[in-house]
């Protein structure tokens, strides 16, 4: 049997309907078969392998984390003084909005909920302070994306599991990457809307804000404090911000009961029951195709035909720019990354480097039809039709871009702290 | 309606236990880094006990992602069949997937039998291994049998919802 006919049984699945964890089974399924031993009962074997592991750990915690966040009044607080302290500049609100998703972004892990978030709060106060429509929409889907690149990051841990690479140089790697991306949508955001004038700072309105929500800023602080230092791991910071974020929801924000506890942690685990078994799937693919030493004959054929870095580099961002618009970035991260990753150790590029470029290639998949989860979340979110959702995030996509050719052009972006 | 009852039967003890699971994996953790902080000396076998409780709740939730629309499917071949074809469709896509489901539980049925002959143990809490993969044909067979239901109603499939 060829590697071809899974071509069109991939594509016959789609047509049929499945979903990506059905598609993925059988994929496996289908190399166990043909080339491999032929038994399939490697296939639970492999997969019961990938997750008894304690690197999965932060994924759940983190994603309960962001739920209670949200569920709650810390990023309504956040977000406060955010604005306040904005509110000088030309278009200080818009410029807030973009502030407050990366903050919220390093300490949800992930984009949807930061979009949404802060999109909750942000969007009907842009439309009132007189930001045009589709500006606030592109902004906030935008920012949104964050999320992924600001960490702790879901995506970051994920390919910290499945490259091998150690999950605090991700989250260090991506620090620099995070903040020019914030600065660069910032300075659009001022440019956009330099017509609209700022208000003088209000001290006394900052102080007020700053002590309401001071148990709200320690969050950032002690999250990545804690990765940051060492005193931490990844699964242990995400462990005390949850129990962080719950104790002050619940006792000093009063915003969180039992009942709200078990509402948001249900919402995780139907989350956790949709990410587990691509997850679980992808990463016994990964197993199988290490194995068989696929990974070794990708890389040697890539050598022999594509003679430059610079040649790879441009093949690879295309590859994922366009797997974006098809994959979420989860399922891509775990199938390609330990591929890409092998081809990339080929032409001297850093593991970490790749992961970063990887991790915001995917970011504009967030932000491109038909699978961009960001514009999905944004089209309910906003109550908006979905080409207009799309068509405001373009400019967006273009600075992102700018971005990425920055990060994939200078590695020590990226590597400064390692 | 017996299809809805038994829908709303495993959501509810599906649910229930997951969320259990769930909480005690975020307690496991954070005792351990209480107990070492505190008392300079992590909980034995914490983490261990944390991977096994996500595993369980990661593998129920399956089902609960199921009865909510939330599993990623991308759409963009949703157009392929003549529209004639929708009726037809909405019993073939669950049927398809509740096959599936039912084959890949019989070789986690297979391993887990191996488990249990070959009396494996978890390691650093050496409980039997077999107690904690059986999640695995058990999360199989519950969402065969909720796919079951939707090919055979599909007035009772959930609408999709995306991710969030």
């Amino acid at each position: 049997m060829s590697l071809w006919w899974l071509l069109p049984i991939v594509l016959g699945m789609f047509a049929l309907r499945q979903n990506i964890s059905m598609i993925l089974l059988v994929v496996v399924a289908y190399l166990h078969f043909f080339f491999g031993d032929g038994e399939l009962t490697y296939i639970p074997e492999d997969v019961w392998t990938s997750i008894d592991t304690e690197v999965l750990l932060p994924i759940p915690l983190f994603i309960l984390c962001g739920g209670v966040m949200s569920h709650g009044s810390i990023a309504e607080k956040l977000i406060r003084v955010i604005t306040l302290l904005t509110a000088p500049l030309p278009g200080g609100l818009a410029i807030a909005a973009v502030v407050s998703c990366a903050i919220f972004a390093a300490i949800s892990g992930s984009s949807p909920v930061t979009l949404l978030a802060v999109g909750a709060i942000m969007y009907p106060a842009l439309l009132k302070n007189g930001y045009s429509r589709s500006f606030s929409i592109g902004a906030l889907t935008s920012a949104g994306t964050l999320g992924i690149l600001i960490p702790p990051s879901i995506p970051m841990i994920l390919y910290g599991i499945s490259t091998e690479t150690p999950i605090t140089d991700m989250f260090f790697a991506g620090i620099i990457p995070g903040i020019i991306l914030t600065i660069a949508l910032s300075i659009y955001a001022l440019i956009v809307n330099r017509h609209l004038k700022g208000t003088p700072w209000d001290f006394r309105e900052i102080a007020k804000a700053i002590k309401d929500g001071f148990f709200a800023l320690m969050m950032p602080i002690i999250l990545l404090g804690g990765i940051f230092s060492g005193y931490f791991t990844a699964t242990e910071s995400a462990a005390i911000a949850l129990a962080y974020s719950a104790f002050i929801e619940a006792f000093i924000y009063r915003q969180l009961d039992l009942k709200g506890f078990f509402t948001v942690a249900m919402k995780t685990t139907t989350l956790l029951g949709t990410l587990f078994p691509v997850l679980a799937l992808a990463l016994s693919l990964n197993h199988f195709l290490v194995a068989e030493g696929w990974p070794d004959i990708m890389a040697n054929w890539m050598v022999n035909n594509i003679e430059t870095k610079a040649g790879f580099m441009l093949g690879m961002n295309a590859l994922l720019l366009v797997i974006g618009f098809f994959m979420d970035s989860g399922s891509a991260i775990l199938m390609l990354s330990p591929i890409l990753q092998s081809l990339g150790e080929s032409y001297n590029i850093n593991s970490v480097h790749l992961g970063i470029i990887m991790i915001m290639n995917l970011e504009v998949g967030f932000l491109s039809p038909p699978m961009g989860l960001n514009l999905i979340v944004a089209v309910s979110a906003f109550n908006e039709k979905f080409g207009t959702v799309c068509k405001a995030v373009l400019p967006f996509i273009a600075i992102i871009l700018c971005v990425l050719v920055l990060i994939v052009c200078f590695p020590a972006l990226t590597l400064m702290f390692l | 309606m017996p299809s809805k009852k038994i829908l709303s039967f495993l959501l509810k003890i599906e649910g229930s236990i997951a969320v259990v699971a769930f909480l005690l994996a975020a307690g496991a953790v954070l005792a351990d880094v209480v107990g070492r902080e505190i008392f300079d000396q992590g909980l034995w076998g914490s983490q261990k006990f944390a991977v096994y409780a996500a595993v369980t709740a990661g593998f129920l939730g399956i089902g609960i992602s199921t009865h909510a629309g939330m599993h990623i499917r991308p759409r963009f071949a949703d157009n392929w069949f003549p529209a004639s074809f929708e009726p037809a469709l909405t019993r073939i896509a669950p049927a398809i997937t509740a096959f599936l489901f039912f084959v890949f539980a019989w070789y986690a049925y297979e391993f887990v039998k191996e488990s249990f002959e070959y009396k494996q143990l978890t390691p650093v809490l050496d409980w039997p291994m077999w107690m904690i993969q059986i999640v695995l044909p058990y999360a199989f067979v519950s969402n065969g049998v909720r796919n079951l239901i939707y090919a055979l109603q599909p007035e009772l499939t959930p609408s999709a919802k995306g991710m969030f």
